[in-house]
C-alpha cells in the first residue's frame, strides 16, 4: 500500500530535461560556432552555462562518443588549415635555404629569420593551449563522464597530440618534405651556436619552444623517455655540441697556454650549465656536462698537463690559480685526479732529486775523505776536517732545501688543490720516494745532523714558537724517512756527544724533541733516548753524592781533585761512538794510566759506586772526559818584556790532563819524547796524537813546545813545557781536534750501515720468533708479510734478509720446515 | 561559513539566478565545491563578464538547496539536530511541501526503556532525515498519523513530539535523488556524497511511497550508467526493504529507468524473497 496516495498532490522536484529528445546536429552546430569564436579569440559574449548545458545534454543522451569525434575532427581541420598556413607564412626563404646550406646569408639575417619562426610557433602553441583549455572547460562533463567511462584520453590531451601531428610533423612546405620539427631543432641549435660565438639571443623564446617539445611525446603512450624534447632535440644538441667542443679543444690547445685553456674550459662548462637553466631544460645539464667534460677535459687532460705551460710550468712559476683550475678540471672527470697527481709527483721527485744531487755535489766538491779516519796520516787531517765541515753544511742545506720544497708543495696543496686527501697521500709518497731514494742514502744522518746543529747553535736567541716550528719541521722530515732505525742510530750518536760535552743549548728543547718523536714514532723508538737523559740526571746525583761522601771522609785536602762523573749504561749509549768496548773492537782499549792523584779519586769513586750498586762494573772512558787544570807558569822574560808569574785555568781533555801532569814531575828544561809519553800513559796512539797536536801545535794553546816544530807528530818528537806561554785570558779552553758531530766519511758510513744491518738481523729474527711463537705454524708468504708489517714502523726489511734469518733460525733449531705441505711453511720449536 | 554571510550576501561577487530565485554568492565558496563553477569563473565568456549566471533549466528549489549546501555542507530536509542550524537561514521563502503522513519515531532514550544499550535497527532512529526547517510564523497543517508497524517489543516507545520549527518533508527521496543528479551535472563531488548519504538514511522510512517510485526513475535516468552511486543505493533499498534482489531478475535493472507503480506492486509481491 502506498500511504497517502490520492489524498493530496505533492509536488516532486521538476525532472528537468530528462524526457526531452534533443537534436544532435543542431546542438553541435551551436557548439561548433562557439568553438570557432574561441579560436578566433572572440569568446567574450559566449555563455559558458549554455555551452556546458548543450554538451551535458548530448553526453547524457549517450551521444558522448559522437561529440568527442566531432570535436577532434574540428580541431584537426582548424590546425591543418588555419594554423599550419599561418606558420608556413613565417618560413622566409632565408630560413629554408640555410636549412640546407649555410652559405648566402649573414648570421644576423639567419638569426632574425629564426627568431621570427620561433615566435610564430610559440604563439601558435600558446594559442592552442589557451583555446583547448577553454574547450576542455566547456566539455568538462564529457571528459569526466564519457572519457573516463570509456578510457579515452581527455580532449585536451588529444588536441595536444593533434598539434604534434598536424603542425610539427607536417611538411615544411609543398616542395620541402622535411617535417617542421626538424626545422625547429635546427633553428634552436643554430641560435645556440650563435650564442656560443658571442651573439645575444632570445633565451626566453627558445625556452618556450623547448617547453612545448618537453610537453609532447613522440608516441601515444606518453612514456617518460619519449618526450619530443628528448627524442628529436636533445640528442642532436649533444651531438652538435660534441663536434663543436672537439674542434674548440683542438684550436685552444694550439692557440693558448694551459692556464688560458683551463680558464676557457671552465667558462664553457659554466656557460653550458647556465644555458640549460635559461634556455633549455635542467634535465639536460648532466648530459651536456658530460659531453663538454669529455671533449674539453677527459680527452685533453693528458696533453694539457704535459704542455710546456702545463703543470710543471705552473709549479715552477707559482701559478696557484692555474693549478687550482687544472685541478678542478681534472677532478670533474676523474675522482682520482690521476693526471694532475702524476705530474705533481713527477715534479716533486725531479725537484727532490735535484736537492739530493746538490747535496751530493756539495759534499764532493771537497777532496774525497781519507780512507782511514783514525789512521796516522796527519797531513790530510786538516783537509779532511774541512771537507767534513763542508759536508755538514751540505747536510743542513739539504734539510733546509727539502723543507723549502715541502713548504712550496704544501702551499700548492692548500691553495690550489683544496687540501685534497688523495693528493696529499700522493705527494707524501713522492717526498718519501726521493728522500729514501736508493741513490741517496744519507737522509737519516742529515736530518739528525740538522737537529744537532740547531740544538747546538740554531736555537740560540729564538722564541719558543720559532723553536717549536723548527722541531716540527724536523719531525715532518722524519715522517718521510723509511729506515727509522738508522735515524735512531745517528740521533743517539749525535745526542750522546751533545750530552756528554754539554753542547746543547737547552735541555728543555732536547726533551721537547724527544717527546715529539715519541708522539710521532711511538714509545719504543724513544725509550733508549730517554734512558740517556735519565743516566745524565742520575749521574748528577751521583756526583753530588760522591762530593758529600768525600767531604765526610775527614780533613779537607787542599789538593783534592773534584770529580764530576757521568755513568752511562752501556746498553743505551752508543759505545762505538764514545770509544767504549764496542762490539767490533777486538783490541780492547788498553787502560790509560792515570796519575796517582787521579787514580786515587778514581778508586774512591769506584768504591763509593760499588757500595751503592753492587755487581756493576765501571769502565772508564777518559777519551770522553775533560779536566780543569790550574797551571802556574814561572817568571820568565816574555816577548813583550813583562816578567811575572802567570796563572791560567786550562780546560783540557782528560788525556791532555794526564799528559800535562807528566811535566809536573819534570825538572825545568827537560823533555819527554812521544814514545815516552805513550809508554807512561798508555794513551791510544790516535788520541795521543790528537791531544799533543792541540797542546803543542795549535797556535793559541801551545802549552808544550815540540821539537822539531812541525804540524805532524812523529814518534821521535820531543816535548818541553812552554814556560814562556802567554794568553790573554785566565781561562783557556784547549780544544781537541774532531770532537763535534759531523757528517760521516764514506768509510764511517759503511761501518754504520753495516752495524745497522747487523742489528736489523737481530730485530728481524726477534720479530720472526715472536710471530712463530704465537702462530706455531705459518706459511712462508704469510710469515714474510707479517714480519714486514711488524717492522713497518722501524724500517722496511728486504725479503732476502728475512729469508736468510729464517734459514739461520732453522739452523739454530728455533724453527723447522713442515714437510709435505703444498706451500712451504714453518713450525715453531719450543 | 556563518549563515549571515549567506543571508546578507556581504562581499558577494557573483549572482546565480534560477527561475524566480536569485542568490548572491561568493566565487571562492562555489569554486571550492564545484568544478563547474570553478571552470565557469575561469572561462572568459559572458558569465565572467557579467558576474552572473542563469541556470534556466534547473528546479529553483533544488538550486536553492545546492547553494545552501555550498555554504553549510548540508541542505533540507535533514535530521532534527541539523535542522536547527539550517533554520537560521533565510531560504528565500521556499515553500515546503508538507508530508501527508508522519512516520513514527521512537523515543529510545526514555528512562527505563532499556534501549540505550540495545543495538538500534537503523530504521527506528528518531532523527529521520526528512525534517525540514520552517520559516518562523508559517502555519502548517501537519497531519499526525498514528504510529504504524511498530514491533511489539517497542510498543511502550513514545512517538516523538515534533517542535514547531520544522515540518516533515513530503518527498525526501525524490529530492535526494534529484540532488545527486544535480551534483553530478555541476561536478560537485562532496554534494554527490552528501545526497547519497541522505538518501540512504531515509529510504527505510519512505520506500513504501510514490516518492520512492519517483526517486528510482530519477536515479536511473539522470546519470550515465557508469555512475553507480545512486543506482547501488536503490538496489540496496530493494533488497533490504522490499527483500527482492533486482540483479537476480534478468533485464530488471534496465527497466528501472521507466519504473512505475504497477511495477512496484509487482516487485513487492515477487515470490522469491531475499
Amino acid at each position: 500500500m502506498i500511504a497517502g496516495r490520492g489524498r493530496q498532490r505533492i509536488r516532486p522536484p521538476r525532472r528537468g530535461l530528462h524526457g526531452d529528445e534533443i537534436d544532435f546536429e543542431s546542438t553541435w552546430d551551436i557548439i561548433q560556432a562557439a568553438f570557432r569564436e574561441i579560436h578566433t579569440k572572440n569568446a567574450s559574449r559566449l555563455s559558458y552555462e549554455e555551452l556546458y548545458r548543450h554538451a551535458y545534454r548530448i553526453v547524457l543522451k549517450k551521444k558522448g562518443e559522437d561529440l568527442y569525434k566531432k570535436v577532434k575532427e574540428f580541431e584537426k581541420q582548424w590546425l591543418s588549415g588555419e594554423v599550419r598556413s599561418s606558420i608556413q607564412l613565417l618560413l622566409s626563404p632565408n630560413l629554408l635555404a640555410d636549412a640546407q646550406s649555410v652559405g648566402g646569408t649573414t648570421a644576423n639575417e639567419r638569426r632574425v629569420a629564426g627568431e621570427k619562426f620561433l615566435k610564430g610557433l610559440k604563439q601558435a602553441w600558446g594559442d592552442h593551449q589557451v583555446c583547448m583549455s577553454m574547450l576542455a572547460d566547456v566539455l568538462m562533463y564529457m571528459d569526466r563522464v564519457y572519457c573516463q567511462d570509456h578510457r579515452v584520453p581527455s580532449i585536451y590531451t588529444t588536441a595536444m597530440v593533434l598539434f604534434r601531428d598536424e603542425i610539427l610533423h607536417s611538411r615544411t612546405s609543398a616542395k620541402d618534405s622535411r617535417p617542421l620539427l626538424d626545422l625547429l631543432s635546427h633553428v634552436i641549435l643554430e641560435q645556440i651556436q650563435m650564442e656560443r660565438d658571442g651573439d645575444v639571443i632570445d633565451k626566453h623564446l627558445i625556452k618556450s619552444c623547448v617547453h612545448m617539445l618537453d610537453g609532447l611525446h613522440a608516441d601515444d603512450l606518453e612514456s617518460e623517455n619519449q618526450r619530443l624534447y628528448n627524442v628529436s632535440f636533445e640528442q642532436d644538441y649533444l651531438n652538435t655540441s660534441r663536434v663543436f667542443y672537439r674542434g674548440e679543444a683542438e684550436s685552444m690547445l694550439r692557440e693558448s697556454d694551459a692556464g688560458e685553456y683551463c680558464r676557457r674550459a671552465r667558462k664553457r662548462i659554466h656557460e653550458e650549465e647556465d644555458r640549460c637553466r635559461a634556455t633549455l631544460l635542467e634535465s639536460t645539464t648532466p648530459k651536456i656536462q658530460k659531453v663538454v667534460e669529455e671533449e674539453l677535459i677527459q680527452n685533453r687532460i693528458k696533453e694539457l698537463v704535459e704542455m710546456e705551460s702545463g703543470v710543471r710550468f705552473m709549479i715552477d712559476n707559482d701559478r696557484l690559480d692555474e693549478l687550482n683550475l687544472i685541478y678542478d678540471l681534472n677532478a670533474r672527470v676523474d675522482t682520482k685526479k690521476s693526471e694532475v697527481t702524476r705530474a705533481i709527483q713527477k715534479r716533486i721527485v725531479e725537484l727532490g732529486t735535484e736537492v739530493n744531487n746538490d747535496a751530493i755535489a756539495a759534499s764532493q766538491a771537497a777532496p774525497p775523505p781519507a780512507p782511514a779516519a783514525d789512521g796516522g796520516d796527519k797531513p790530510k787531517g786538516q783537509a779532511q776536517e774541512k771537507s767534513l765541515n763542508l759536508q755538514t753544511a751540505a747536510a743542513i742545506k739539504w734539510v733546509e732545501d727539502v723543507l723549502v720544497l715541502k713548504d712550496k708543495f704544501d702551499k700548492v696543496w692548500r691553495d690550489s688543490f683544496q687540501s685534497d686527501n688523495l693528493l696529499q697521500t700522493a705527494m707524501t709518497r713522492s717526498f718519501a720516494d726521493f728522500i729514501n731514494s736508493a741513490t741517496f742514502p744519507r737522509s737519516s744522518e742529515y736530518i739528525s745532523l740538522f737537529i744537532d746543529e740547531n740544538m747546538k747553535k740554531g736555537i740560540k736567541g729564538k722564541t719558543e714558537t720559532e723553536i717549536d716550528i723548527m722541531l716540527e719541521k724536523a719531525i715532518i722530515l722524519l715522517r718521510y724517512v723509511q729506515d727509522k732505525d738508522l735515524f735512531e742510530r745517528y740521533y743517539k750518536k749525535h745526542l750522546c756527544r751533545r750530552l756528554l760535552m754539554n753542547k746543547s743549548i737547552s735541555n728543555e728543547v732536547e726533551k721537547q724533541m724527544i717527546s715529539k718523536m715519541k708522539m710521532e714514532l711511538g714509545n719504543n723508538f724513544t725509550m733508549k733516548l730517554e734512558a740517556m737523559f735519565k743516566d745524565m740526571t742520575v749521574s748528577e746525583e751521583l756526583t753530588s753524592g760522591f762530593k758529600k761522601h768525600v767531604e765526610g771522609l775527614g780533613d779537607r785536602d787542599p789538593h783534592r781533585i773534584e770529580l764530576a762523573i757521568n755513568v752511562l749504561t752501556s746498553m743505551t749509549w752508543p759505545m762505538d761512538t764514545i770509544g767504549g768496548p764496542g762490539d767490533n773492537d777486538e783490541d780492547r782499549r788498553p787502560k790509560c794510566n792515570f796519575p796517582p792523584a787521579v787514580e786515587k779519586i778514581k778508586r774512591g769513586f769506584e768504591k763509593y759506586y760499588s757500595e751503592k750498586h753492587s755487581g756493576r762494573q765501571l769502565t772508564w772512558l777518559p777519551n770522553m772526559g775533560t779536566a780543569d787544570v790550574k797551571a802556574v807558569f814561572p817568571r820568565v822574560l816574555q816577548k813583550d818584556g813583562s816578567f811575572k808569574e802567570r796563572r791560567h785555568e786550562l780546560n783540557v781533555s782528560t788525556y791532555a790532563m794526564v799528559i800535562l801532569l807528566l811535566f809536573n814531575e819534570l825538572p825545568a828544561g827537560q823533555h819527554i819524547t812521544f814514545e815516552e809519553i805513550q809508554a807512561q800513559t798508555n794513551i791510544p796512539h790516535s788520541d795521543l796524537v790528537r791531544n799533543l797536536q792541540s797542546l803543542a801545535v795549535a797556535p793559541k794553546t801551545r802549552i808544550l813546545v815540540k821539537e822539531p816544530m812541525s804540524k805532524e807528530i812523529r814518534p821521535t818528537d820531543m816535548f818541553f813545557f812552554n814556560e814562556g806561554f802567554r794568553a790573554g785570558f785566565i781561562r783557556i779552553k784547549v780544544g781537541v781536534v774532531s770532537s763535534g758531530n759531523k757528517v760521516e766519511s764514506d768509510r764511517e758510513r759503511r761501518e754504520t750501515e753495516k752495524k745497522n744491518d747487523d742489528s736489523r738481523s737481530h730485530v728481524v729474527e726477534a720479530a720472526i720468533v715472536r710471530i712463530m711463537k704465537q702462530r706455531k705454524e705459518l706459511g712462508h708468504q704469510h710469515l714474510v708479510s707479517e714480519t714486514i708489517s711488524q717492522l713497518n714502523g722501524k724500517f722496511k726489511p728486504e725479503v732476502s734478509l728475512i729469508k736468510k734469518r729464517i734459514e739461520k733460525l732453522i739452523e739454530r733449531e728455533y724453527l723447522e720446515r713442515v714437510e709435505g705441505g703444498e706451500i712451504s711453511s714453518y713450525r715453531y720449536l719450543a | 561559513m556563518s549563515p549571515s554571510a549567506f543571508n546578507s550576501g556581504d562581499f558577494s561577487d557573483f549572482t546565480i539566478s534560477c527561475g524566480e530565485l536569485t542568490f548572491k554568492v561568493h566565487k571562492m565558496v562555489l569554486a571550492s565545491c564545484s568544478e563547474f563553477f570553478s571552470a565557469c569563473f575561469r572561462f572568459p565568456g559572458k558569465e565572467a563578464d557579467d558576474s552572473c549566471i542563469n541556470l534556466p533549466e534547473d528546479d529553483p528549489q533544488m538550486v536553492r538547496r545546492m547553494v545552501i549546501f555550498f555554504y553549510h555542507l548540508d541542505y533540507d530536509p535533514t535530521s532534527e539536530q541539523l535542522c536547527n542550524r539550517l533554520s537560521k537561514i533565510n531560504h528565500s521563502n521556499g515553500p515546503a511541501d508538507l508530508a501527508t503522513t508522519a512516520h513514527p519515531r521512537i523515543n529510545w532514550w526514555l528512562p527505563g526503556s532499556g534501549f540505550k544499550d540495545a543495538v538500534q535497527p537503523c530504521y527506528y532512529r528518531f532523527d529521520c532525515p526528512c525534517y525540514c526547517p520552517l520559516a518562523e510564523g508559517e502555519r502548517t497543517d501537519q497531519p499526525t498519523a498514528p504510529p504504524v508497524n511498530i514491533p511489539p517489543a517497542f510498543s511502550q516507545a513514545q512517538t516523538m513530539i515534533r517542535s514547531g520549527a520544522g515540518v516533515q518533508m513530503a518527498s525526501p527521496l525524490t529530492i535526494h535523488a534529484s540532488m545527486y543528479a544535480l551534483a553530478e551535472k555541476y561536478q560537485s563531488r562532496c554534494l554527490m556524497l552528501r545526497a547519497l548519504k541522505k538518501f540512504k538514511d531515509c529510504v527505510h522510512d519512505h520506500w513504501n511511497t510514490p516518492d520512492f517510485i519517483e526517486a528510482v526513475v530519477i536515479g536511473f535516468s539522470s546519470t550515465q550508467s557508469g555512475n553507480r552511486g545512486m543506482r547501488d543505493a536503490i538496489l540496496d533499498a530493494f533488497r533490504i526493504c522490499v527483500r527482492v534482489d533486482i540483479s537476480k531478475i534478468p533485464g530488471m535493472e534496465e527497466r528501472l529507468e521507466n519504473f512505475d507503480e504497477p511495477c512496484f506492486h509487482l516487485l513487492k509481491s515477487w515470490p522469491i524473497k531475499v
